[in-house]
């Protein structure tokens, strides 16, 4: 999919983001193939607290310049999702909430979809 | 008004361009963004022009924003500047081993321009506050019968270079930052100079400076606690930032603080000016349940009690508590 384009911004984010905004949309592509790879790998067994490290490395990210750039609701949901996946990491037991966590991160992917 | 020189880093890009782009808005334009804690200590060495201030994301890869604030604050240079840590909701934890590595303020993302504009007229505010301080002390190596630059009887002012002494602004921020069980930890104590405006009139600047440094260190002799903060608020009054518990005997320690400025009274006597009057406060300390505007004027109420002085001040100090 082509994201070269400049996309629109968002109603409410100032002109002055523009270039930001574009930014955030290129990286979006590369940031929602490198999860679906982490998350598969979670699935397979594979290092689990390196792969949901990482995810929630990434959903820090999002969740840092969303809101700001027009999408408030991708900022929450990457928030809730790093929140959670860092708290079941720090007690140890990254897998605690895998089935529900799994779900949100579909969802999240979902929603950054539908940016590009 | 001159541009503050700003040092923006993160390792996330569009946040970098989300922030200058901010800055911008708000009137920084010279601002310098780098991806990460290694550019950022080379930017530093690298440059002969110092930074006014710096923006250090806290969650980064190798080295985090903590620990380059605390390497900042290794170099004597940027041992009082303004360094605000910038982190997620996800990373308040994080900001107390900020403040302990030596940050002064902090914002959160998703960047926030109301937040961003007052963090950072704070931190002109800092700036302002420590050119004041410098200026003045050129004047003193310059070795001027008196200070062209003027210092305001009731403005802040950092009055001694000691690891214990902030700016006092510093000291309200750090305040509004704490939870509520690290607030409830916390007392403010005052140390007022009853007769700092005299001493103020009988001085230049310069002597007026060092009449308050000198008090300050008695002050903080006296403490036996540790850790503690001091800020000069104004007017001659100081305010301590300790644990709780720590001043159990306010009486006693004004009688020891006394004694310590009592040791001076010869050289006060010979430079003409006025043997400090100190009076100590009760500790005051918000409740678990304070609300902001209670934790905001926490130290207005630790100089009050000190100016109504510890004879007069028990029943009405009950009431503020």
């Amino acid at each position: 999919m082509d994201t070269s384009a400049a996309r629109k911004l968002p109603a409410g984010v100032p002109d002055v983001l523009q270039a930001a905004h574009q930014v955030f949309i290129n990286l979006t592509t590369d940031r929602i193939l490198r999860i679906e790879v982490l998350t598969q790998a979670v699935h397979k067994g594979e290092d689990a607290v390196s792969a949901l490290t990482e995810i929630a490395q990434i959903a820090h990210k999002i969740a840092g310049v969303a809101g700001t750039l027009g999408y408030p609701q991708i900022g929450d949901s990457a928030r809730a999702v790093e929140q959670k996946l860092k708290a079941d990491i720090a007690a140890g037991d990254p897998l605690r909430n895998w089935d529900s966590l799994s779900t949100e991160i579909e969802d999240l992917l979902d929603a950054l979809e539908d940016l590009l | 008004m001159k541009d503050l020189r700003i040092l923006a880093v993160d390792d996330d890009r569009a946040f970098q361009m989300v922030l200058q782009g901010t800055l911008a808005q708000l009137g920084y334009h010279d601002v310098t963004s780098v991806p990460s804690a290694a550019a950022a200590l080379k930017v530093i060495r690298n440059n002969p022009q110092l930074f006014d201030g710096f923006l250090l994301d806290i969650e980064m890869p190798d080295v985090d924003g903590v620990e380059l604030c605390r390497r900042i604050r290794a170099m004597s240079v940027y041992r009082k500047t303004p360094i605000i840590m910038v982190t997620s909701l996800a990373d308040k934890q994080y900001v107390d081993s900020a403040f302990a590595a030596g940050a002064t303020d902090y914002f959160t993302k998703p960047l926030d321009e109301i937040e961003l504009r007052a963090r950072l007229q704070v931190m002109r505010q800092l700036v302002d506050e420590r050119q004041r301080a410098l200026d003045l002390l050129d004047e003193l190596k310059s070795w001027s019968d008196l200070p062209k630059s003027k210092i305001k009887f009731d403005a802040p002012l950092s009055v001694i270079s000691a690891n214990w002494m902030v700016e006092y602004l510093a000291m309200q921020n750090h305040l509004l930052t704490l939870n509520r069980l690290q607030l409830f930890g916390h007392a403010a104590i005052g140390f007022t100079v009853t007769n700092a405006a005299e001493a103020f009139r009988l001085t230049d600047h310069v002597g007026y400076i060092d009449y308050l440094a000198n008090i300050a260190t008695v002050v903080a002799e006296s403490l036996k606690t540790s850790p503690f903060s001091m800020a000069h608020a104004g007017q001659g009054d100081f305010v301590v930032l300790t644990n709780r518990t720590a001043v159990s005997d306010p009486k006693g320690l004004q009688d020891e603080v006394r004694a310590g400025i009592a040791s001076y009274q010869k050289l006060y006597s010979s430079l003409g000016l006025p043997t400090p009057m100190i009076q100590v406060g009760r500790p005051v300390s918000a409740s678990i349940f304070s609300q902001r505007a209670e934790i905001s004027s926490l130290l207005d109420r630790a100089r009050m009690s000190a100016q109504i002085g510890l004879e007069e001040g028990f029943s009405a100090q009950k009431q503020w508590n």
